[in-house]
């Protein structure tokens, strides 16, 4: 029971995986498990230098090899690809120039992985070297070294939003803070490399393509378009994926790549990244070079944010489109912000392209503004709790913006948080290097709008339900670890009164189940589970016309409880499921049912209007306390507390597991994790034991909760949860570190030498400038030194 | 990324061993736990004709024998070292170092033997065997020789070793009476790290004046190859254990460790820890002697 | 020069063809079908390729199949006896332990040896155990749970006199 009252047989239970079994038998089928008999084996052959025209190309000494099929490069590409196919620059083997260390130029299909990398090692290729730009601020001011020749000043996307008077009212303001922040270079980091089987069928002309991609139906789009590929003669399947965490939304050079190869070979070809290729590819967190200036009034309620935000993009143009929007759009929550100007500007640099980490532009935007607000309750003389209690939106929140909030229990999140963390008994008053923070955040459950121009449902179910297999759920969705299926299947079986563990599920398959829009900005759960709903009552639409004459009750007065459809009045009166269905199937045909949905999409005229509103938020607040060594720098977590507004749990169990999982990812990115190059633009750490993802031993103990809520929009009551938790973590952690020492650090990773630096126990190299605030209020509000000495 | 082509070779006796090693010599390698062998030859960064495997030998004991010392065989796993009542009790550095080298399952396979003769300037046991006298034997056709551990290791990646020889064992004399060692290790993550510094002690106090009788410490990760804290070392000889003598000698292991710049960490932050370090595992051995 | 070798792995003996420079996780994966060990990194640093051999923990990334001659092999696979899950398996499902599957078994080898060796482990020590294996979508919290879970009924089995 929840919310407004409905009760539940089992969307809300802690349900075991369906796949759970298979998974814990490495009985899964990934990718590169897979095997078609006459399979070849492809390698690539990769750029060693980060900026550079392709002079020449030699594959003779190459093609051979004994047992090498075919040899290909940038000459046999027709076209290049891009999200959106705007200003398309990413070749499936790059032609002409490449623009970052480690892109592909060049393939070998061959009998086997040895053979096929030992002819990769013959292909000579020669560079003429161009200037090689590592930083976005320096590639802005040299338009003389363009890395795409349509990008003046190498800028790839600009932007602007600005509603009401900013510069006017915060110089009205009482209280104005400012600060810059740099968020890393991070990398999604999921354990299975990227696969690709390709399948061309020389009899059929149907290209199947079996690959860990999350979004089936767009992959699909773009192998038509680059690969002058009819739509219908594509069939993508997506197998088990081993993590995405939004990395795997756009087709790998790889991919298209192993789809060449199978044209031109007639035969299947697998192609599965190295880590080292892993970390090449990328397509993780944008880096962020933030400046904001924040007003407040006398209450500590913000009157106006100016925002500049420097993207690092990168060889190529990935997600960066929707990252500099999204970064936008994720201002305006979860706190009212009644002013703001935002200028975005994404830039192209000779390094492995970012694109699409999971809780997108979030992690960039809550590390700026949940840091300015500790800044700004300083100033007003509120603590970090209050100031974020004034300021949380509400139920039926509307900006400036066409972002509405129907539901939230944000406020909610943060008493809880508080509450468990002992947050205002700690905060200003624990021990010299310890100290407490605090952090909120939110993200969208899926976009009002496409990726694409277009006016199709953004998910599609159907359902065929017969007595020789029961009950079968079609639906584009595609399940990337995080528990998508289970909770389809639960959702099905809570509609028709079947068991979860029954529902026949096909999904993730482009020529099997209805179009889909794909698995991003964690819109999986909620929209399919409208879908769902629409298409099961279709179904009991036809079935109850039937059900009701063999129970003896209204059709409307019927529902679909353990295996039976009963009188909602009477619920002896009764019949077995599948015996009214064998009665349908018999008298009346097929009982298929169709859903879809397609959320409401607001109108507005400004520029990036179609990238942020959302039918609905999940929220979170998150509190940090921390230990820090002063002799050694290392920050200790000692608590973590979360609360979380993620609606309904469908299934309470993998949201727990969802949100730990993305507080890992957060706490990797405050403290470990980025990927470094050298001056050359080859990176450094292409590998897991230089890029540092948190292990066991690394994670503190988290305490989390999901908070009563239910959102009455949602088909089931159900927000995203998969997200938005990565968001506060870096900025519950800056917060704390402040809290414990006087400093306010302003990039991460926060490593224990930049604590040193900034303490001044050392000194920090020449080079290196260290993103450090240094105006504070902690010595007057603690009573001691900046050492900490009481005073 | 595929293994360069090689022949594999298991020889039953260390004699087959030795008579292999002269015949090829530079073109062969010895797979001990294969971890960095492994990796090394998958970046081609060796290839060689031959790798000729240990498995068969029985290299892997570790002995105790009072007025002996410890034997350690070359093909003891580091995870034998880490679990053994007799490393634990009298050369507990040891065991330190060895519980913190990469994770469960390297620890399972690596070698000492392999630690010691990759001689990587990060390598966590030659640090803490140095600072207890350890001695490899290095057996060939023509004989077997022992050498201090500190001039086994020539430099990074560089051994003493002959190209006919392999190492047969590491033998660390008795500890001296009155001692206690300690290591610690440092990185940023709290499992699977490469050290950025890392610092071992081996003090001895005398029983009846208290004075530091005996000390040896070394650090690594902070130079080509483990180096010995000698001036520090002489910093303490003679004198008190007191807080104002330690914090001096790990002041003088800061100064006199070579650290560089890199992507781990900055060569000002590594001599920092030295420091600290020193400071902290001085500390610990002082009060383990005197309880 | 190519050998045939025979490996035994999960008590059968399989004869395969190898190369000396073959290594065991791509034997197993591409020559025996063997696809539940998974080659996460191919260097060692994620734990995703975990197998037991003679019942001590191997990265089989970097593991010469050639050396494995002789040697007992225990893989994923293996885990579970006819059909019947192991209770380290259960417990994973049971508890929430598994999102994407890729780190799940070798964090199901890394826990049977360290169940194996410590019946009773503390929660430090399951960290411990399992700290070569990375995951990227649990934060390891309900792995933990599980492992805990597990050596509580192995124990509970082992004291009825069922073994496991």
């Amino acid at each position: 029971m929840s919310g407004n009252g409905q009760r539940f047989n089992v969307v809300g239970k802690s349900v075991p995986r369906v796949e759970g079994a298979d998974k814990v038998r490495g009985k899964s089928v990934f990718t590169d498990d897979m095997k078609l008999p006459g399979m070849l084996y492809a390698k690539l052959k990769h750029s060693t230098v980060a900026h550079g025209r392709i002079l020449k190309i030699d594959t003779s000494k190459a093609a051979q090899v004994p047992g090498v099929f075919a040899v290909m490069t940038g000459d046999d590409c027709a076209k290049p690809y891009s999200v959106n196919n705007y200003k398309p620059s990413e070749w499936p083997l790059a032609k002409g120039k490449v623009v970052y260390y480690g892109e592909a130029v060049a393939a070998v299909a061959a009998m086997d992985e040895a053979t096929a990398e030992r002819a990769a090692d013959l292909i000579d290729v020669q560079y003429e070297e161009l200037p090689v730009l590592l930083d976005p601020r320096e590639a802005l001011g040299r338009d003389d070294a363009r890395i795409h020749e349509w990008a003046e000043h190498n800028v790839g996307y600009e932007g602007l939003q600005q509603f009401g008077p900013v510069d006017d009212t915060l110089e009205k303001s009482p209280h104005v803070v400012e600060n810059s922040f740099y968020s890393s270079y991070t990398h999604c980091g999921f354990l299975e490399p990227q696969s690709t089987l390709a399948d061309y069928n020389t009899g059929t002309g149907l290209l199947t393509v079996y690959t860990c991609n999350q979004l089936p139906h767009y992959l699909q789009q773009t192998i038509a378009r680059t690969l002058d590929q009819q739509m219908e003669k594509i069939r993508v399947v997506i197998p088990t994926v081993g993590g995405a965490f939004g990395g795997k939304t756009e087709a790998t050079p790889s991919c298209l790549v192993a789809c060449m190869l199978s044209r031109a070979t007639g035969r299947p070809v697998k192609i599965t990244y190295t880590r080292e290729e892993v970390f090449h590819q990328n397509k993780g967190r944008h880096p962020a070079h933030m400046t904001m200036k924040m007003g407040f009034d006398n209450e500590g309620r913000i009157t106006a944010l100016d925002f500049d935000c420097l993207l690092d993009g990168g060889g190529h143009s990935s997600w960066g489109f929707v990252v500099m929007w999204f970064i936008a759009a994720l201002m305006h929550l979860p706190y009212k912000l009644p002013v703001v100007r935002y200028k975005g500007k994404r830039v192209y640099t000779n390094k492995p392209t970012p694109g699409a980490q999971r809780c997108l532009g979030g992690v960039q935007v809550r590390m700026a503004f949940e840091c300015m607000l500790d800044m700004g309750a300083e100033k007003v003389g509120l603590n970090p709790y209050e100031i974020r209690m004034r300021n949380a939106v509400e139920a039926g929140y509307k900006g400036p913006t066409v972002i509405e909030v129907r539901h939230t229990e944000f406020k909610k999140c943060l008493e809880s948080v508080a509450a468990r963390s002992g947050f205002v008994g700690k905060y200003g008053k624990l021990p010299y290097g310890r100290g407490i923070g605090m952090a909120g955040g939110h993200y969208s459950t899926g976009g009002a709008f496409l990726l694409y121009p277009s006016f199709r449902p953004h998910s599609t179910a159907q359902i065929r339900v017969d007595t020789e297999a029961g009950v079968t759920l079609y639906i584009g969705a595609t399940a990337i670890g995080q528990g998508a299926m289970t909770v389809l299947c639960q959702m099905v079986a809570e509609e028709l009164g079947v068991d979860y563990r029954e529902v026949h599920l096909v999904c993730q398959d482009t020529m099997l189940a209805p179009m889909d829009n794909g698995t991003y900005d964690s819109r999986l759960t909620y929209g399919s589970g409208h879908a769902i709903k629409n298409a099961a009552a279709d179904i009991k639409a036809k079935l109850f016309d039937v059900a009701a004459i063999m129970v003896g009750a209204g059709k409307d007065h019927l529902e679909c409880v353990n295996g039976e459809i009963r009188s909602i009045y009477e619920p002896n009166r009764k019949v077995p499921f599948r015996k009214a269905v064998y009665q349908y199937l018999s008298s009346v045909g097929p009982l298929f049912g169709t859903g879809e949905y397609t959320p409401p999409q607001p109108k507005g005229d400004y520029d990036g209007k179609l990238i942020g509103p959302s039918p609905a938020f999940g929220f979170t607040a998150q509190a940090a306390e921390v230990e820090v060594d002063l002799e050694t720098g290392q920050i200790k977590v000692v608590g973590y507390w979360e609360a979380g507004d993620c609606g309904k749990a469908i299934n309470p169990m993998a949201v727990e597991g969802q949100v730990e999982g993305a507080i890992s990812m957060g706490l990797g990115a405050a403290f470990f994790e980025e990927m470094v190059m050298d001056a050359k633009g080859k990176m450094l750490n292409p590998n897991f034991h230089d890029y540092k993802m948190p292990t066991a031993l690394d994670m503190p103990d988290l305490q989390t909760e999901i908070v009563d809520s239910y959102d009455p929009t949602s088909a089931y009551g159900n927000k995203e949860v998969g997200e938005g938790p990565v968001g506060p973590v870096i900025p519950a952690i800056l917060n704390a570190v402040y809290d414990a020492i006087g400093i306010r650090f302003t990039e991460v990773p926060l490593k224990p030498e930049k604590v040193l630096w900034a303490l001044g126990t050392i000194e920090a190299p020449a080079e290196r400038r260290l993103h450090v605030s240094s105006e504070s209020t902690y010595c007057a509000r603690r009573g001691c030194a900046p050492d900490g000495t009481p005073l | 990324m595929s293994l360069p082509p090689f022949e594999y070779l298991a020889p039953g006796s260390t004699a087959e061993l030795a008579g292999l090693l002269a015949a090829h010599r530079e073109r062969c390698r010895i797979l001990a736990g294969g971890t960095d062998l492994v990796n090394w030859m998958a970046e081609k960064i060796y290839r060689p004709d031959y790798v000729i495997d240990l498995r068969r030998l029985q290299l892997a004991g570790i002995t105790y024998e009072k007025g002996r010392g410890l034997t350690i065989g070359a093909a003891a796993t580091i995870e034998s070292l880490e679990r053994s009542p007799v490393i634990r009790e009298f050369y507990y550095a040891l065991v330190q170092a060895a519980g913190q080298i990469g994770s469960p399952q390297i620890r399972a396979m690596a070698t000492i033997g392999g630690n010691c003769c990759n001689a990587s300037p990060c390598a966590d046991m030659p640090p803490p065997l140095i600072t207890l006298e350890a001695r490899v034997a290095l057996t060939s056709a023509r004989g077997s020789r022992e050498v201090p551990l500190e001039e086994f290791i020539t430099g990074n990646r560089q051994t003493a070793i002959a190209p006919d020889e392999f190492l047969e064992y590491v033998r660390v004399p008795d500890p001296w009476p009155h001692s206690a060692c300690r290591y610690s290790p440092f990185g940023l993550r709290a499992a699977q790290e490469i050290d950025i510094a890392s610092v071992a002690v081996n003090v001895a106090l005398d029983p009846a004046t208290g004075l530091f009788a005996k000390a040896r410490i070394a650090m690594g990760a902070v130079a080509p190859f483990a180096m010995r804290a000698l001036k520090a070392e002489a910093s303490l000889v003679g004198n008190a254990p007191s807080g104002e003598t330690i914090d001096q000698a790990a002041l003088v292991c800061s100064r006199e460790c070579r650290p560089i710049d890199d992507l781990r960490a900055s060569a000002s932050y590594r001599r920092h820890i030295v420091g600290v370090l020193a400071r902290r595992m001085l500390r610990d051995a002082v009060a383990a002697i005197t309880g | 020069m190519k050998r045939v070798i025979e490996l035994t792995i999960n008590g059968s003996a399989y004869d395969v063809v190898i190369s000396p420079q073959d290594l065991l996780i791509d034997v197993l994966r591409q020559k025996l079908d063997l696809t539940g060990t998974k080659k996460g990194c191919g260097q060692g640093d994620c734990g995703t390729c975990t197998v037991l051999i003679d019942g001590r923990r191997a990265l089989a990334c970097l593991t010469l199949a050639i050396a494995c001659e002789g040697r007992r092999i225990l893989t994923i696979e293996g885990m579970e006896k006819r059909g019947v899950l192991h209770p380290i398996q259960q417990a994973f499902i049971d508890k929430g332990a598994v999102q994407c599957g890729y780190c799940t078994p070798g964090m199901v080898m890394s826990a049977k040896a360290l169940l194996d060796e410590n019946p009773a482990p503390t929660e430090h020590e399951i960290k411990l155990g399992i700290s070569g294996n990375l995951c990227r979508c649990t934060g390891y919290v309900k792995i933990v749970d599980a492992v805990r879970d597990a050596a509580g009924r192995l124990q509970a089995g082992a004291d009825s006199g069922k073994g496991a």
